[in-house]
């Protein structure tokens, strides 16, 4: 064969080696009120080992689910919703972990991100078959029972100093448990794979990081159009997680309720349609991609903009137009679709 | 023989050349929509079929009926005995690598094709 020949089919063969080399195994099912996919795409994993890890990482998921779930009394979140404003609870170090994360988001963003806000979330109820916009003194009764500087955490013992309080992790467990499932793989020698519980991403991928590699592409969901995806990105090991107002939402009189409240108000956050976060792992991206969100466009970008290794695309409509601005870092390496 | 490259070799190697990258980057960027929907009752795939296919499919799950719709190479459930139903105001999916899913009727909807074997990961 003639040498430049020759050249031509090496590269055409190594193009479609390298595609075959992924060998992803994937399993999905369900568990914290959403979808959750485990994937792991390590050439050199039998396909018995990949779904026995799969498996794990499964368990870990459902255990932290069970763990911090408030719907059930039992849990360790709902004895401290049920023991609120009564007695203290002692809980697990992972509990106090978690709480203690979540009060430092509280601090540094003066509450827009409150864990807090169960009996906010009850009373607007968006997991009920017929939510409805819950009256204004029902509102300004809820706000009285929301507040972090009211959730004491000492050692392992947690008390919410009122009555009908209530702990909603909602914003941060699915990150949590994405990094606690990245985790399991991690340790058992997986060294590509990607987590998603209802779009809270974990990639991880060794040696490489966040926006500086471009391994896994992430497709950003599309705020207005069904089943089609508003843009993409590339990422290496990182946390990806999106809150959007088209997540859980209804209709009343022509206006949009959705499910990312203002602890300050009771109402929807209404300044942006849409945050995605890319940070260093899911717990940060899920927590920040919310708390953002409330924060609104300006603040946001700015809170945005003062941490290290976080990196942010706000999404807005303005008369019907999206439009989107993205952190210094994603700059050149986000590709908006065609709308 | 003559040595060197001929003129049916270059055609050849630009041919060769434009079908490895017309496929590779038609992969990575145009072609996002998935082929096939899988529905998944409890785990178990109760139903299998092309995307293109129009057509309603019903599950049965805890709660109730799960009425599913293929629609144009989109899929949505489109009525659920289920008391939150989030999985109807999901609306339409159509990526590789999409879901709807019921949580109470334990019903999953995946959508796959060639692209859920490359590396990727949605979000929203």
């Amino acid at each position: 064969m003639k040498p430049f020949l020759l050249w031509v089919t090496i590269a055409v063969s190594f193009t479609s080696c390298s595609r075959d080399e992924i060998r992803p195994h994937s399993r999905q099912s369900t568990a914290m009120e959403t979808y959750v996919s485990v994937t792991t795409y390590d050439g050199n994993l039998s396909q018995h080992d990949a779904y026995a890890l799969i498996d794990s990482a499964f368990a870990e998921i459902n255990r932290i689910e069970h763990v911090m779930t408030d719907y059930s009394e039992s849990s360790e979140i709902g004895t401290i919703n049920r023991l609120a404003g009564k007695d203290t609870v002692e809980v697990s170090d992972e509990v106090v972990s978690l709480l203690q994360a979540s009060l430092s988001f509280s601090q540094q963003s003066a509450g827009a991100f409150d864990v807090s806000i169960g009996a906010i979330v009850k009373a607007w109820d968006f997991l009920s078959s017929e939510p409805e916009v819950p009256s204004r003194s029902k509102i300004r009764m809820v706000l009285r029972l929301t507040g972090f500087k009211n959730v004491m955490v000492e050692g392992t013992k947690v008390f919410l100093t009122e009555k009908g309080m209530r702990l909603d992790l909602g914003g941060i467990a699915k990150g949590y448990a994405v990094d606690r499932a990245v985790e399991i793989l991690k340790r058992n020698g997986v060294q590509h794979a990607i987590v998603d519980i209802g779009g809270n991403l974990g990639v991880w991928w060794e040696g490489t990081r966040g926006v500086d590699s471009t391994v896994a592409e992430i497709l950003v969901r599309h705020p207005r159009k069904d089943g089609k995806y508003f843009g993409s990105l590339k990422v290496g090991t990182a946390g990806v997680s999106t809150s959007g107002d088209y997540q859980r939402y209804f209709f009343h009189d022509g206006v949009r309720y959705h499910h990312i409240i203002d602890p300050a108000t009771g109402y929807p956050a209404r300044d942006v349609v849409s945050v995605t976060i890319i940070a260093s792992d899911a717990l940060n991206a899920d927590a920040l991609s919310t708390l953002v969100f409330v924060l609104g466009r300006e603040k946001g970008m700015n809170f945005i903009k003062d941490r290290e290794g976080v990196e942010g695309i706000i999404v807005w409509e303005k008369e019907g137009v999206l439009h989107h601005e993205l952190s210094p870092g994603l700059q050149g390496k986000f590709t908006r679709s065609d709308d | 023989m003559r040595g060197g490259i001929t003129w049916g070799d270059g055609v050849l190697a630009v041919g060769l050349a434009l079908c490895t990258l017309g496929s590779f980057f038609g992969m990575q960027y145009f072609n996002l929509s998935g082929s096939t929907v899988i529905v998944e009752l409890k785990d178990l795939v109760v139903y299998k079929s092309d995307l293109t296919e129009n057509r309603k499919i019903t599950v049965r799950g805890d709660y109730g009926d799960v009425r599913i719709q293929v629609n144009e190479g989109r899929v949505a459930v489109v009525h659920a005995d289920c008391p939150n139903k989030v999985c109807v105001r999901t609306g339409w999916r159509s990526l590789a690598g999409d879901v709807v899913i019921c949580v109470p009727n334990r019903v999953l909807i995946r959508i796959v094709g060639e692209q859920t074997k490359h590396i990727r990961g949605i979000t929203g």
